[in-house]
């Protein structure tokens, strides 16, 4: 009954209202930095995020506008590979993608587990999905692999 | 307090839902859920086709329904067209006359069209290399005659506007528009789909030679609207659809086609679905001589006034009928909506299939309530507590 309530105070508003990887730390980015934007045409969202990667480990930080659920999820997507390798972070990020279809709360972390809730909103799914996309298909190009890149949503 | 006589034949209300998205598409009374049954059961046959009693019964349903609407809106009956709704209808003239535009042509749209009309006419103005102008509204989002009138030149072929804009609720003063479409020979298209089910519409009055409306935000089915135009235009604009009923004779060195409105009703008609608006008019009909027009307007009037007592919100417009659009401070619109339909209330919420609108106020989306027949004053007040909470939710209150 109150999935809504429980989801956006576990998570989402803290995370969404006081995000800790949002904004560009250059601008224009430096040239190692990758960006990609992704955008969802029904609500008119469109969110940006910034991938660094130096010495095997990724910093990401991300800018847009779009609704809390997104806000957030961006948010926990940036602290989830904040120094991982790229092949760790691909695995990251496959394995939320495929729990926000199953539920399955196995290798991820309290509060990825907790933005889970989502699914108990349909709708609102999407907005989860999509910096965890756009994310996807930005690791890999930089692995190298432009099919993966091409089929990544 | 606004209570609504209506109600009780809504069985989806039934649950206590606070339904206040009827400008999207309106619950449908049992009286239309029977009158879609009926068909069924009955086995009504193919209209205009079958020769036996259930498709002369199905024939008389259709030219029935189309008898009620030319009535409701002072036309004849052969000026109405059925189609599948207002997108189709649209579509159906801007593809239509189109196909006897010129480049250098020009077809007026504006800010405050509703997609259906402006990307319809987008694409038909590309499709002939006519030029599409827009009449732009002012940052709080109304759209002046003078605004229009600055777009209407000799070129003008064709100017088409929302009667009630799906965002503000702002009414157009056709009277003005129509008599600028006059002095230059433009044909004017009028986008009936808010305003059919909750203000009267006399075609002559609003002086338009083309009038289109849905049946299923005006409690009836979806599939079904209607292009009503004066026989003049009906006559000449090209058939959207090719197929039976719409043709007198189909050989491959002649084709010679039917007079409207069957040139334009190509297939098998809808039948269930115009049964159901036909019941869905003498709901109407009925609604309004209890003086639920008079009622829709205090309700809104009472939306309108409720949340303009909150200070987190921003109306957006200046209209006065049918609905409310309004943005949440620092909130997004559909984190609102969401936190409101937990508590049972359903709202629109995003650009509302008019972006150019959102764009020119600058805006990235609204939340909207829009009232009907069934909706009272208690429905408002569950909006106004819903946001309230929701507010608080989302600036993180314990």
């Amino acid at each position: 009954m109150n999935e809504a309530t429980l989801l956006y105070r576990a998570v989402v508003t803290e995370r969404g209202r006081a995000p800790r990887f949002r904004g560009f730390g250059f601008s224009p980015p430096r040239a190692s930095a990758r960006r990609e934007t992704a955008a969802n045409p029904v609500c008119g969202d469109e969110l940006t995020l910034e991938l660094t990667y130096a010495g095997d480990a990724l910093g990401m930080r991300f800018d847009g506008h779009a609704c809390l659920v997104c806000l957030a999820s961006a948010d926990l997507l940036a602290e989830s590979v904040d120094s991982a390798s790229i092949a760790e972070a691909r695995r990251t990020t496959a394995r939320f993608l495929a729990a926000l279809d199953s539920g399955a709360t196995e290798g991820l972390s309290p509060a990825l587990v907790s933005l889970l809730g989502v699914r108990a909103l349909p709708i609102r799914v999407a907005c989860a999905k999509l910096p965890w996309h756009a994310a996807t298909k930005a690791l890999a190009a930089m692995a190298g692999d432009p099919l993966s890149a091409e089929s990544a949503r | 307090m606004i209570t609504s006589p209506e109600r009780s034949q809504f069985p989806a209300l039934a649950n206590g839902l606070v339904y206040l998205d009827s400008a999207a598409t309106a619950l449908k009374p049992t009286g239309v859920v029977d009158a879609v049954t009926a068909v069924y059961t009955a086995g009504e046959g193919a209209a205009h086709r079958g020769t036996f009693a259930l498709a002369a019964r199905a024939t008389a349903k259709i030219e029935t329904a189309r008898g009620k609407v030319a009535a409701l809106l002072g036309a004849r009956d052969e000026q109405i067209v059925f189609c599948r709704g207002v997108t189709e209808g649209l579509n159906m003239l801007a593809r239509g006359l189109a196909e006897s535009l010129s480049p250098g042509d020009e077809i007026v749209v504006s800010e405050l069209c509703h997609h259906a009309s402006f990307v319809g006419f987008s694409l038909a103005a590309a499709r002939v290399g006519a030029t599409l102008r827009v009449a732009k509204v002012t940052p709080e989002g109304v759209l002046t005659v003078d605004a229009i009138a600055a777009c209407i030149s000799p070129r003008t072929k064709v100017v088409s506007l929302p009667h009630v804009s799906n965002v503000t609720g702002a009414v157009l003063d056709a009277g003005l528009v129509a008599e600028l479409a006059r002095r230059v020979n433009a044909i004017f298209v009028l986008d009936g789909a808010q305003a059919f089910p909750h203000l009267p519409v006399d075609v002559a009055t609003l002086g338009c030679d083309a009038y289109v409306l849905g049946a299923h935000k005006a409690y009836g089915p979806s599939g079904v609207g209607v292009l009503h135009a004066n026989a003049a235009l009906l006559a000449t604009l090209p058939p959207l659809h090719g197929g039976g009923h719409m043709v007198l004779e189909a050989r491959a060195d002649e084709l010679r086609l039917a007079p409207a409105p069957a040139r334009h009703e190509a297939g098998t008609p809808n039948l269930e679905g115009i049964a159901g608006f036909s019941a869905a008019i003498d709901l109407l009909v009925a609604a309004r001589a209890r003086g639920a027009i008079a009622r829709e307007q205090a309700l809104v009037g009472y939306l309108r006034e409720r949340l303009e007592g909150l200070p987190f919100v921003r109306i957006v417009g200046r209209g006065r009928v049918a609905l409310v659009s309004f943005e949440v401070e620092g909130c997004h619109p559909h984190d609102v909506a969401t936190l409101l339909d937990e508590d049972g209330v359903a709202v629109r919420a995003g650009r509302m299939c008019a972006h150019p609108l959102f764009a020119a106020i600058g805006s990235r989306g609204a939340l909207r309530a829009s009232v009907a027949l069934y909706n009272d004053s208690s429905d408002v007040d569950r909006l106004v507590a819903g946001l309230v909470r929701a507010h608080a939710v989302l600036h993180g209150a314990p």
